[in-house]
């Protein structure tokens, strides 16, 4: 979502003049004086947030829901409080409290924030000219704020997205209603799922015990739905606030990572009794508000910092599901001790699984048949393989991070190369032609300029795989065959406390004797002849709120996506953090979405960029017939 | 020959003239009420000419998902 201008934040659009609400004197909602000649005159007594300000005497006089809107959870952030206090101490929770107000506190929003503004934690300003809209705008409203979690994982920007979008194009309100939405919170609601007019999936998913599918019968009621459906999700961690040197609160995250655990349910409740949940680690930390008071949280232990969660990003088919003993038996898979920090181990006795309670595996079950043999193991390396390697002769790493990131601290002889910023390797987004990787002679001079040979065996690295990925996409186009991706990237290095370098390397230039694979390349011309053609699958690697057609991308004229493609979100392959799922649940999630190695898959999204790193993973997966559509959306649309 | 018209009472002319006056100058400061205020917000120009630097501010020291 880019920001907007500050004058396009308050631009009044001429449609909202002939609208109900255009009817309406601007000082019957925002006060202010409208017989002043002047700017300042005019917004004297002017309230810019009349809906949070003052809801009853201003949407109220029409929407009887602005009474209870103040006390819903949207506006009152109920929960927040509870957990909080019950943490501190009737010594330390006035401080607590007062550090709550000024960092949690800040997210709430009103009528306004959903129905016709960019909510004020998201930057504010008119999300279509002052024109109000009964249903929320799901970019620029709902995921405006719930955008790290929801939105990353309801769009593919962390994962496949959520199939309710997908195939179904249903947007936020049609799981959580108006009446959820205005709900007044109760006094003292323990959380979120408490409130009764919380969105369930059985809200629509109803009688499952009844219905065909073996493991509902047998899970109904035991498992929560997301156990088996939802994917790996973002997990926080060690909050800290502040306030910096403009006086400005901030908050710092000092860990997030993309997992998946199940543990028991922390929350018991009729409706929600079940005993195995999916758990997220929050981002709560004994020192969260050391800046307002020291020792804050003297019974830290009362509430455990893996809660119950509801990932957004649902499919009917998962790796969990795939096979009973993908989830029965999985140590891994499920909350232990091992996986808790020092001070947090009697916080979670409740939730974690010891062994003997995970469901034990089954003896027989379907196999799923996948075949791993052609996976292209030597593609990817570990970082205990590359620390043993540093010194090989003919080893080149490519550090595929900003310049900032870099200069901060790199593995020991990588060289900088950040595919998004470096000229040579891509034409001017801006020229008339196409934007396509760039002629042989250019991209094989550039390379030599980073000292890199195609004989080199080349080890790519960055913080999000998909930008090494995008980088060995071009490399594999160019010709080089030994190149491997660092499983892990630098977190993994960075966890394993390996040694980190600030100094740039000294590196001779080489030649680059490109010999490119012109047969990975399609234009937008093929395309067009195999929109009909069985044997071409093309897939479109976007985010899923671009290849909905929700959003269109800075460069392109219009949203929308090729006829006949399918959507598979690049997240889907790359994780957050740069680690790799396994060969195996690639190959199988590929094969359940119907990608299949038999077929000319081409892999086309906005510029390219994403659709070479989708190119690489399905060489290395074993893919023999893998083809780029370079020129992507922005040409298609053109 | 000239006819001459009857005269009217002043009164007579002159009450619904006013009333009428008046009930436009009522009018007229309402509508220019809100104009004062669509002037402007229907102005993108005249609103960039006008507008500071956008004044919501985020910490640089801020990292991580909320």
């Amino acid at each position: 979502m880019a920001p907007l201008e500050p004058q396009e934040k308050v631009l009044v659009s001429e449609d909202f003049l002939d609208s109900t609400h255009g009817e309406l004197a601007c000082v019957d909602c925002h006060g202010g004086d409208d017989t002043a000649d002047d700017k300042e005159g005019a917004h004297e007594g002017f309230d810019p947030q009349p809906s949070i300000n003052n809801p009853q005497e201003t949407c109220g006089e029409c929407h009887e829901e602005a009474e209870t809107v103040p006390q819903s959870l949207h506006m009152t952030l109920a929960t927040f409080p509870g957990y909080l206090e019950k943490r501190a101490s009737e010594d330390t929770w006035e401080k607590v409290d007062h550090g709550r107000d000024r960092h949690c506190a800040s997210c709430h929003t009103s009528c306004g924030g959903c129905h016709v503004s960019r909510p004020k934690y998201s930057g504010k300003g008119f999300v279509n000219g002052h024109i109000f809209s009964a249903k929320p705008d799901p970019v620029n409203q709902c995921t405006a704020c719930h955008g790290s979690r929801v939105g990353n994982e309801f769009f593919g920007a962390r994962g496949q997205g959520d199939v309710h979008l997908e195939k179904f194009s249903m947007s936020c309100e049609d799981c959580h209603s108006a009446e959820e939405m205005h709900a007044a919170a109760p006094e003292g609601l323990e959380n979120r799922y408490h409130l009764e007019e919380a969105a369930n999936c059985k809200d629509c998913h109803q009688d499952l015990q009844y219905g065909s599918v073996r493991d509902h019968r047998i899970h109904n009621n035991k498992v929560q739905c997301q156990v088996c459906h939802s994917q790996s999700y973002v997990n926080c961690y060690s909050c800290h606030t502040g306030t910096d040197e403009q006086g400005i609160a901030y908050f710092i995250n000092n860990h997030e990572y993309e997992g998946m655990k199940i543990g028991f349910n922390p929350d018991r409740i009729p409706g929600n009794n079940y005993k195995y949940v999916i758990l997220r680690h929050v981002p709560v930390d004994l020192k969260l508000f050391d800046y307002y008071i020291k020792d804050g949280f003297p019974r830290f232990d009362v509430a455990s910092t893996w809660k119950r969660a509801s990932p957004h990003n649902i499919q009917r088919r998962t790796w969990q599901n795939a096979n009973c003993n993908n989830c029965h038996g999985q140590r891994d898979l499920f909350l232990d001790e091992s996986d808790l920090l020092d001070y947090e181990i009697k916080a979670n006795i409740g939730v974690t699984v010891a062994d003997d309670q995970i469901p034990p595996k089954r003896a027989r079950v379907m196999p799923l048949g996948i075949d791993a043999s052609k996976v292209n193991a030597s593609r990817v390396v570990t970082v205990e393989w590359l620390n043993e390697h540093l010194d090989d002769d003919n080893l080149v790493i490519l550090d595929a991070r900003s310049e900032s990131e870099y200069e901060h601290g790199h593995i020991p002889g990588a060289i900088n190369l950040d595919p998004n910023a470096t000229e040579g390797l891509r034409t001017d987004p801006y020229a008339d032609s196409a934007l396509t990787i760039e002629e042989d002679e250019t991209l094989a001079e550039t390379l030599g300029e980073y000292g890199i040979a195609v004989d080199n065996h080349i080890v790519v690295y960055a913080k999000r795989g998909m930008d090494a990925g995008f980088l060995l996409g071009l490399l594999d186009y160019a010709g080089a065959d030994n190149i491997s991706i660092l499983n892990g990237g630098i977190i993994a290095w960075e966890l394993e406390e390996l040694e980190l370098s600030d100094e740039e390397p000294d590196w001779e230039e080489k030649t680059f004797e490109i010999a490119s694979r012109k047969n990975l390349i399609v234009d937008t011309d093929y395309l067009k002849e195999n929109l009909d053609n069985p044997a071409v699958k093309i897939v479109d690697v976007r985010v899923l709120q671009q290849s909905t057609g929700l959003t269109g991308h800075g460069l392109a004229g219009r949203p929308g996506s090729i006829p006949g493609s399918m959507k598979f979100p690049l997240p889907g392959l790359y994780m957050d953090d740069s680690y790799l799922k396994s060969a195996e649940e690639l190959l199988w999630v590929l094969r359940e979405r119907n990608i299949r190695p038999n077929q000319t898959i081409v892999v086309s999204c906005n510029t390219g960029n994403w659709a070479a790193a989708a190119m690489f993973m399905l060489r290395y997966l074993g893919y023999p017939d893998v083809k780029l559509h370079d020129e992507s959306w922005i040409n298609w649309e053109d | 020959m000239q006819f001459k018209k009857p005269h009217a009472p002043v009164g007579t002319i002159l009450t619904p003239l006013l009333c009428a006056a008046l009930f436009c100058l009522l009018l007229s400061t309402s509508a220019f009420g809100d104009d004062s205020c669509i002037t402007c917000h229907t102005d993108e120009d005249l609103l960039e000419e006008n507008l500071a630097e956008d004044k919501t501010k985020k910490s640089a020291m801020q990292a991580g998902s909320g």
